[in-house]
């Protein structure tokens, strides 16, 4: 089964991921003269065509090749309730959807490892989950 | 207007990684460090040799999901990365 994360970014977002990565185009030229690594070439190649193109979007695909999907009915609760009902914390989010939170946190933690959620700080250090994609694709 | 991707994706140990703008389009292979791309000269090369970035080897295949789908089921059927074979079937 192939399990595929899609997500559209515009060429500003690409842009701010690569300088949160690298800081700067001369810093990554100097990576990659150093390193040889062939993604910096690439990202190197992609930052120079976008920097040029704020306003193109972009279509970023994450694929994993598994035999296990291990998403229960709970987690695609929880995804969907981060994606349309935008909680402020955990907390809300475990409100959200009538759980108590110390239930919720491991699901949400996972999730956060598994690459299908992250965390932004809000007001009084609250962690608010945000999606990092658009869409999931499943594959059989 | 033309359609503008980044692709990744993970198949056990082999990370394949394809990107596509107007400028040209690439496919990295990691951790192997294998580029095949056509930026630059607009012709499909491979780089075999990661620590010499200036060496390119022009393949046969020109089309970047045909390219794509070869490695993959490359990977998939061999779980193993040779570059001699993987070049043997892109020629």
């Amino acid at each position: 089964m192939i399990i595929t994360l899609v997500k559209k970014q515009s060429g500003i977002e690409f842009i701010k991921e690569m300088e949160e990565t690298y800081k700067s185009i001369n810093e990554l030229e100097k990576l990659f003269e150093r390193t040889n690594n062939m993604k910096m070439y690439v990202d190197l190649q992609n930052w120079k065509y976008y920097k040029d193109n704020l306003d193109e979007t972009i279509e970023t695909t994450e694929s994993l090749i598994t035999n296990k999907l291990s998403l229960s009915d709970l987690d695609l609760i929880i995804l969907n309730t981060i994606k349309h009902e935008k909680p402020r914390s955990i907390r809300d989010l475990a409100n959200k959807i009538n759980k108590d939170v110390s239930n919720i946190q491991p699901k949400v933690k996972r999730l956060e490892d598994e690459g299908f959620i992250k965390f932004e700080t809000g007001i009084k250090n609250s962690k608010i989950p945000y999606l990092t994609f658009d869409e999931i694709k499943l594959e059989i | 207007m033309s359609r503008k991707t980044q692709n990744k994706i993970m198949m056990g140990d082999k990370l394949i990684y394809s990107a596509n703008t107007p400028n040209g389009w690439s496919i990295i292979i990691m951790p192997d460090n294998i580029l095949i791309d056509n930026y630059h000269i607009n012709k499909v090369h491979i780089h075999p040799k990661p620590e010499e970035h200036s060496c390119k080897v022009m393949l046969g295949k020109q089309n970047q999901n045909e390219i794509f789908e070869i490695i993959k089921e490359y990977i998939n059927i061999t779980h193993r990365f040779n570059i001699d074979e993987l070049m043997e079937l892109l020629k």
